[in-house]
């Protein structure tokens, strides 16, 4: 038997500790269930509820007792079942009657570990204000001293490199008459012009099939209508043949990671291969979760990404946080980089991706060493993720601004800032401001950017923000259909549509770009360190990244 | 009148060169002749007040001739001039008999340049038309440097590309970019324009017109009159750029190459029909709205009647369906209502009228809004029924020892199935110890004689004052196709078990089974304070199990015990159950508009959804009133309540003739959204995931 106390409030939570409440109008409602019927988190149900006025409208009083008992919305005060934010039942909604508003002094975290379970979730570090990228401003503008350039007259070169430029000394060339040749046994690495942001690695899984079709296409259409030479890394879940044996894959950077999927696709494929890949990545760490691992799960492992990924359907796909044959970084990085590079001759950069970390000096300096190693990537504490725990998305990792900085620094100190690109990520364009972040790890010494959470969020409308909005992500019940293998949910998505974004954004991503560089007097060379060009109004900040202090 | 920029040799400064112009032109002269040492500025800013002022300039001349020009000057240099010449022109004619470098006639409004070479960068840039004027010209013998025409707004610009020092490319790198206005004519090759502001187009013949019009003063002016046949032999030799108006730049715009098209066109071509992800997903990419019907809704509801306890029948351990009882009440069928009890209970007056401490009420759903229901009232009232002979015939024959409670129910439990039942009681009278409770006063001992007189009356045979030794126990085990042991409470030392014998498993006075009342001999089983102390509802319900399990086992076929979960509180919806303010009970219900599904004589008023806080007063209780106040837990009322409720009208009644009836969903107009299970009173509708 049940308690009756058991319905009473002794232990349940107010919707205060709720950190979206639902506003609900019952003057515009119309019940009829659309928000309730979309709602992602079960958040929100019908319900009824009862009223009893007394009445008296006579001269004297005469009481007339109304009861009433009505259909209405009512948010659930069950941890498990908050309103995550999303808005969808808004969207959804014919009579604007309903709306989620955030609630700034909710306590959500003291009560989302019900069984023992921490709280994981989707998105990036929740910590909203001002990053340090969008603290930086471009603070040297050629004003007579120098002649600027017009953004909208000059021709622009908005390109970076993806490979090891060596040095003209160590040119393995020697001449021949009046010819200059390749010396028998040399060897160039292999460098790609890009352009300074790619879309960094979301794998077919952990993104829906319209949405990671949707980036791919856009980067297509970039390449060979825009002539933007955008690139996109795969992430960890391979590659569907079709586009691992078409002239697109030029575009791609497959990666390969802990879990290795999809790698035998890959391999079956090549000798089908018309292009080869614009690089390959292997990824070591992630910015969100340093040092966790991936794991996709079961319900997401349907045909499609059994097939992609090369394994039974509904099982639970680890990615551990370590590759397991590798017990040093001498020889995690030769060997990985070795082997990749043999797939295609040598003929492919490859490169290791890290999450932000306070010994990426390290991987850096073996890295430096290393002739084949075509660049290294750095992911800030501020990477976006499809599933992680909570605690390592907020409290784990470096932000990436002084990390990149001092790797470039070192670079600069060894004299080869110009022969490895470092790449940065997490967290570029967190709050919207794509090119003004990407241009200020430029300056600060990145060779470019890697972008993800900000394309979901441009290109394909996600919710999720760093108030912990929607980051349902992990659970497989996105909303948008993003960050879902169940076609209900993705089928909302329009793969179209998100191309077409894709392409609005980086058009208008080269177009600030300019816009920020045309200042600053440059524009067929990407500004890689020029952190003259950078000021910050915050002492600390300045001195940390060498840059100057400015109010 | 000549000025000379040199005053003993030395150089006069553009300040002062300037002031003694202005001072010649302010006095009257008309003339000028001005041999100038690289002074700026030269020419400019002349009013002339009565007739045209005529300057020509030798010598080395600085930056700016003609800047800030006016309408009625007339300049020429006699040579090449540096940078800017014509700068902001707004009307001077002015004529350069050599090169001009960058920037001429940049910002220039109105008037002339006549140039007999070639120009540098940026020439014709920033150049404005003001209604008000006739456009500017600037006109180029040779050819231009790069960056020509940059934001031209207005005004005509002619290259004439005779003898082009850049044969391929007479106009230069990138010209007209941000063009908005004005004409370019030019003569020669070119490799390109901002194609994003301008057009290429051949001269109409207005163009010609206007063309063959005006080169004949250029050429007389700098001197080239002889290229004239050459200049004007064809239209065909010329092509003109003109920039986009605004709307024929939006309408350029809205070209853009969709990514729709790009599919089509370009990506499924390469990568397959149906993109990448083609030829591994069985069904297109069609999109779905957010509001879905049928096989995509994401949730689906049931109605789940009766697949859910209401906490009344869960509790009890006869597990007798108060909640059907009082449906029949309120369908006014009172007496099937009451009769209904004998399928649980041969005991029903005494025991739930009178023994029975009523844990149906305490788990009553409806104390939460108010009290609980009369159940016991219930069994009160179950004195008179009907008994009605068993249909079935089961066929076998099974023995009963023990006429207690147990006992009583096992051989009530399988008569009613249709065996031929003997009850074995050792002493003269049944009951056992139900009349301890008419010696204590609990029950009246009429009551428990109608029972009993019922159970004698039905086809059980009895055998009273008969003992069970292991002799005749041993026969019966023989003989009977069954046997249930019911023979009451037993010392420690089980000396009242010693008939069974070792062969059936006890322990301490109890007889071993499991949950069914099977002992370990598989048709041998037993039931009550024999197997385990219990009220007389316990005993009741004890005896029931054995003897359905044993009727299984005897006609081969399965028992299920009860195993059905309980409605949660929060699973109804208890909102539509008004408080029932007990003062209010002799009211007629007049001047409310309460419609609480309470029975007659009540008022239906609002209490607390939840808790017993308020004690409410008791009405007068008649099973039929009580029928009105039940929730039906997990019974569907047929309220109509869902059906009303579903915006779509998806849910619709269906009659099953004989009473029946189920609620049905149309999946067409169902979008899942759970109205029906928010605001089912008996939590009869769930909603599961559409798989």
């Amino acid at each position: 038997m049940e308690s009756a106390q058991r319905l009473d409030h002794n232990s349940e939570l107010t919707l205060l500790e709720f950190p979206f409440i639902i506003r609900w109008r019952e003057d515009r409602c119309s019940r009829c269930g659309r928000c309730t019927a979309v709602c992602p988190s079960k958040a929100i149900e019908a319900s009824v509820m009862a009223q009893r006025l007394v009445n008296s409208q006579g001269d004297t009083p005469l009481p007339d007792t109304i009861r009433r008992v009505s259909q209405v919305i009512r948010q659930v005060n069950d941890i498990d079942r908050h309103c995550v934010g999303c808005g969808t039942c808004s969207l959804v909604c014919p009579n604007m009657a309903i709306m989620p508003e955030y609630n700034p002094s909710h306590k959500f975290l003291f009560h989302k570990n019900r069984g023992g379970i921490p709280y994981a979730r989707g998105g990036r570090r929740n910590a909203p204000g001002t990053s340090t990228l969008d603290k930086l401003k471009f603070t040297r503008i050629s004003m007579l001293t120098d002649p600027s350039l017009d953004a909208g007259r000059h021709e622009f070169h908005i390109r970076t490199l993806l490979g090891r430029s060596l040095p003209a000394e160590a040119l393995p060339i020697e001449r021949a008459g009046e010819l200059l040749q390749l010396k028998p046994d040399g060897f160039i690495p292999p460098v790609r012009e890009i352009f300074p942001i790619r879309i960094g690695g979301m794998s077919i899984g952990a993104l829906s099939p319209p949405m990671w079709e949707g980036l791919a296409m856009g980067v297509a259409y970039l390449n060979e209508v825009e002539n933007i030479p955008v690139v996109m890394c795969s992430g960890e879940g391979g590659l569907p043949p079709r586009l691992l044996k078409s002239r697109y894959l030029k575009y791609f950077i497959p990666q390969i990671a802990s879990g290795y999927f999809g790698w035998d696709e890959i391999i079956h494929a090549l000798p089908d291969m018309i292009e080869e890949p614009a690089a390959i990545e292997i990824k070591y760490g992630q910015g969100a979760k340093p040092g966790d691992g991936g794991l996709l799960m079961a319900y997401k492992v349907l045909k499609l990404i059994a097939k992609i990924r090369g394994v039974p359907m509904y099982v639970d796909l680890a990615s551990p946080p370590t590759h397991q044959t590798k017990y040093s970084i001498e020889e995690a990085v030769a060997k990985m980089i070795q082997s990749v590079s043999m797939a295609w001759g040598f003929r492919v950069p490859v490169y290791p991706k890290i999450s932000g970390t306070k010994t990426a000096l390290a991987v850096l300096n073996n890295l430096a060493r290393n002739p084949y190693a075509a660049a290294l990537t750095i992911d800030g504490e501020d990477g976006a993720t499809g599933a992680a725990y909570n605690v390592s998305m907020d409290k784990m990792g470096h932000p990436i601004a002084s990390n990149l900085r001092d790797c470039y620094l070192e670079l600069v100190r060894s004299g080869q800032q110009n022969e490895l690109p470092l790449f940065a990520a997490g967290g570029v364009g967190k709050e919207a401001n794509l090119a003004a972040n990407a241009a200020a790890l430029i300056l600060l010494g990145a060779s470019g950017v890697d972008i993800g959470k900000y394309i979901m969020q441009a290109a394909a409308e996600c919710y999720g923000d760093e108030r912990n909005r929607c980051n349902l992500c992990n659970l497989g019940r996105c909303p948008r259909g993003i960050t879902t293998q169940d076609p209900r949910l993705y089928r909302r998505l329009d793969a179209d549509r998100v191309a077409e974004r894709v392409v609005d954004v980086f058009k208008t991503a080269e177009v600030e770009l300019k816009k920020i560089f045309a200042p600053m007097g440059r524009s067929t060379q990407l500004p890689i360190g020029m952190s003259d060009g950078l000021g910050v109004g915050d002492q600390a900040i300045a001195d940390r990244l060498s840059i100057s202090y400015v109010c | 009148m000549k000025i000379v920029g040199t005053i003993d040799g030395k150089r006069v400064s553009s300040r002062e060169l300037e002031e003694t112009i202005q001072a010649a032109v302010n006095g009257g002269a008309h003339e000028l002749e001005i041999e100038a040492r690289g002074q700026h500025g030269i020419g400019g800013r002349i009013w002339p007040k009565h007739a045209p002022v005529k300057i020509r300039v030798q010598g080395p001349i600085g930056q700016r001739l003609g800047a800030m020009g006016m309408m009625g000057t007339e300049v020429v240099a006699e040579g090449g001039s540096s940078d800017d010449v014509g700068w902001l022109n707004c009307g001077a004619k002015i004529t350069v008999l050599g090169d001009v470098t960058n920037g001429a006639h940049n910002a220039g409004a109105q008037g002339v340049l006549y140039v007999q070479g070639g120009g540098g960068a940026r020439c014709d840039t920033m150049t404005k038309h003001n209604p008000r004027f006739e456009p500017l010209q600037s006109w180029y013998f040779r050819d231009v440097g790069d960056s020509f025409a940059e934001f031209k707004a207005g005004g005509i610009a002619v290259v004439c590309g005779v003898n082009p020092r850049h044969s391929e490319n007479v106009l230069g790198y990138r010209p007209c970019v941000g063009m908005v206005g004005g004409t370019v004519y030019f003569r020669g090759k070119t490799e390109g324009y901002s194609e994003k502001d301008v057009q290429l187009l051949e001269l109409s013949d207005q163009d010609w017109q206007w063309l063959c019009e005006n080169i004949k003063p250029y050429l007389e002016a700098i001197d080239r009159l002889d290229h004239l046949p050459e200049l004007t032999r064809s239209a065909a030799d010329w092509r003109k750029l003109i920039a986009y108006t605004p709307a024929e730049k939006k309408e350029r715009s809205g070209h853009r190459l969709s990514t729709w098209e790009f599919r089509r066109s370009q990506w499924e071509p390469a990568v397959g029909k149906g993109g990448i992800f083609g030829d591994m997903i069985e069904k297109p990419f069609t999109l779905l709205p957010f509001i879905t019907t049928g096989r995509e809704r994401r949730f689906k509801p049931v109605w789940n009647n009766e697949k859910q306890l209401p906490p009344c029948v869960a509790v009890c351990p006869s597990d007798i369906p108060s909640h059907h009882r009082f449906q029949l009440l309120r369908q006014g069928k009172r007496q099937e209502a009451l009769d209904l009890v004998l399928q649980y209970s041969p005991l029903a007056a005494t025991v739930c009228g009178e023994l029975c401490p009523n844990i149906c009420m305490k788990a009553c759903s409806r104390k939460v809004v108010d009290r609980p229901l009369d159940i016991k009232g219930l069994g009160r009232a179950s004195r008179d029924l009907t008994l009605t002979q068993p249909e079935a015939t089961g066929g076998k024959q099974v023995a009963v020892i023990g006429g207690g409670p147990a006992g009583l129910s096992a051989a009530w439990q399988l008569w009613l199935k249709g065996h031929k039942v003997t009850l074995y009681e050792a002493g003269s009278r049944l009951g056992g110890r139900l009349w301890q409770s008419v010696e204590q006063g609990k029950v009246a001992a009429d009551i428990l004689e109608e029972d009993l007189a019922r159970i004698s009356a039905s086809g059980i045979e009895l055998k009273l004052d008969t003992t069970v030794e292991a002799d005749r126990f041993q026969s019966l085990r023989r003989e009977q196709d069954g046997i249930i042991i019911a023979c009451g409470a037993q010392d420690k030392e089980g000396k009242g078990l010693s008939f069974l014998g070792p062969e059936i498993h006890q322990q301490q006075g109890k007889i071993k089974t499991n949950h069914q009342g099977q002992t370990n001999e598989l048709q041998v089983f037993a039931a009550g304070d024999v197997v385990s102390r219990g009220l007389p509802t316990h005993l009741i319900g004890s005896g029931r199990r054995a003897a359905l399990a044993l009727h299984a086992l005897l006609t081969d076929s399965q028992y299920h015990p009860e195993s059905r979960p309980t409605i949660p509180y929060a699973g109804l919806k208890l909102e539509y159950f008004a408080f029932q303010r007990g003062e209010c009970s002799t009211a007629d219900g007049g001047g409310t508009t309460g419609t609480g599904g309470t029975g007659a004589g009540t008022t239906p008023v609002i209490g607390p959804v939840i808790g017993p806080i308020i004690p409410a007063a008791k009405p007068a209780d008649t099973p039929e009133s009580e029928a009105g106040r039940c929730v039906s837990c997990g019974l569907c009322r047929d309220c109509h309540i869902c059906e009303n409720t579903c915006h779509y009208g998806a849910i619709s009644r269906r009659d099953l003739g004989a009473g029946e009836f189920e609620y049905v969903v149309d999946p067409a107009r169902c979008i899942g959204c759970g109205f029906c299970a928010g605001t089912c009173p008996c939590g009869i509708w769930e909603m599961e995931e559409n798989l």
